[in-house]
């Protein structure tokens, strides 16, 4: 068997001393120090993500909040809005009304003396007329000359309350 | 019948001397030469890209770092990490050399006892520097068990000795014998494949699954190895 040569021996140790030296140097000064920066590279790079992210995600809840409540402010900057438009508008109808109302109480209160004195002067019409249907008739009917006219008038205004 | 154990000849294929003694550029220093070339070129061209999402051989030169990172934590802890780079060497070379000699015509320089011991015989010296250096004489408590009656100390230290010196002798012979007998088997089916004539089929069969089987043990043997000098680059940096 080859194996147990002795005289074999000498070169593969030899060789054997150089080939490995030649590896652990390739590997502990080339190989291995790229492989560990790369994956250190990686697992920085995994975890900066994982950071921005979560700031990502802190960043637009904080946005959200905020849209929420100028919502909510919005809204009840609209409500006040209205109300403050249909106070106003209660207000001027309020106000129109009443202008309204007394320019009518206005109009019956003028028609109403009007008619109180179309009514007077009608009376009054009435009692000359009267006064002189009744000298006049007292006259004629009765022949009487002269008519006392203080005593006429009393008897017209006593018949006329009679009728009333 | 071809020799089956031709496989295992050595023979030079550049003369040199140093002094009396032969250094020549055999079959055998062709593999290991190469051996290291294809794993630098394995391990450094693949991670060319740096890429930050890997691709397939960066994946696969990621995973061996991890690989033998992890073997290396979980066995060695924390102190190991200075030793990291020589273990991984120590496997990709027992790993590429096994695979390497499992193509056809190639040479499988684990298959020679003087290599393999060779290796044993530098981790078990390493190991053992290692101890003497992280504990001075303390170091020599490791071949005293804890919890023995003094009467049967002498024996105890004695075996203690004996089975820490076999260390070297059970690593190197049982890379060594997997790998002939392994390969020496392949030959001898790969022998009757011609003598059998029609029924050469059935040795054939057995050396198609024989080559599958050859390449678990191409790994199996290098994680064995390498997970045994983690144990003992263990059992000295923690003595127990």
């Amino acid at each position: 068997m080859p194996q147990f040569d002795i005289n074999l021996y000498p070169s593969q140790i030899i060789w054997l001393v150089v080939s490995f030296v030649l590896l652990y140097l390739a590997m502990s000064r080339i190989a291995l120090p790229r492989i560990s920066e790369v994956l250190e590279k990686r697992r920085d790079c995994i975890e900066r993500d994982l950071d921005k992210a979560e700031a990502l995600k802190k960043e637009a809840d904080e946005v959200l909040a905020a849209y929420e409540q100028s919502i909510a402010e919005t809204k009840a900057k609209a409500l006040d809005i209205v109300k403050q438009a249909s106070d106003q508008l209660a207000k001027e109808s309020a106000a129109r009304h009443a202008k309204l109302s007394a320019a009518l109480v206005e109009q019956v209160k003028a028609a109403e003396s009007t008619i109180a004195q179309a009514k007077a002067n009608a009376l009054a019409d009435i009692r000359s007329i009267a006064e002189d249907i009744t000298h006049q008739v007292t006259t004629k009917l009765i022949g009487i000359k002269r008519v006392d006219k203080k005593q006429l008038q009393d008897a017209v205004v006593a018949a006329m309350r009679e009728h009333e | 019948m071809a020799d089956p154990l031709h496989q295992f000849e050595i023979y030079p294929v550049v003369h040199i001397s140093l002094g009396e003694v032969n250094a020549s550029l055999t079959n055998s220093s062709v593999a290991m030469l190469a051996t290291t070339i294809i794993i630098t070129l394995f391990m450094t061209w693949s991670m060319r890209g740096r890429a930050l999402v890997p691709g397939r051989w960066q994946s696969l030169a990621e995973m061996s770092y991890e690989f033998i990172g992890s073997m290396v934590r979980d066995n060695v802890g924390k102190e190991g990490h200075p030793y990291f780079p020589f273990i991984l060497s120590l496997f990709m070379f027992i790993l590429f050399g096994n695979l390497l000699g499992l193509l056809p015509y190639s040479f499988t320089f684990t298959s020679h006892i003087i290599v393999t011991f060779a290796m044993a015989l530098a981790v078990f010296l390493g190991v053992t520097a290692i101890g003497i250096i992280r504990h001075g004489f303390h170091f020599f408590s490791f071949f005293v068990p804890k919890g023995v009656p003094a009467v049967m100390l002498p024996l105890m230290i004695t075996i203690e000795v004996i089975s820490y010196l076999s260390r070297p002798v059970s690593l190197s012979i049982r890379l060594f014998a997997n790998m002939m007998a392994g390969h020496t088997m392949m030959k001898v089916f790969a022998g009757f494949v011609f003598l059998l004539g029609w029924f050469g089929f059935a040795p054939l069969a057995v050396d198609v699954a024989l080559t599958a089987f050859e390449f678990m043990v191409a790994f199996l043997q290098a994680y064995v190895f390498t997970v045994l000098t983690c144990l003992y680059l263990n059992d000295t940096i923690h003595l127990h």
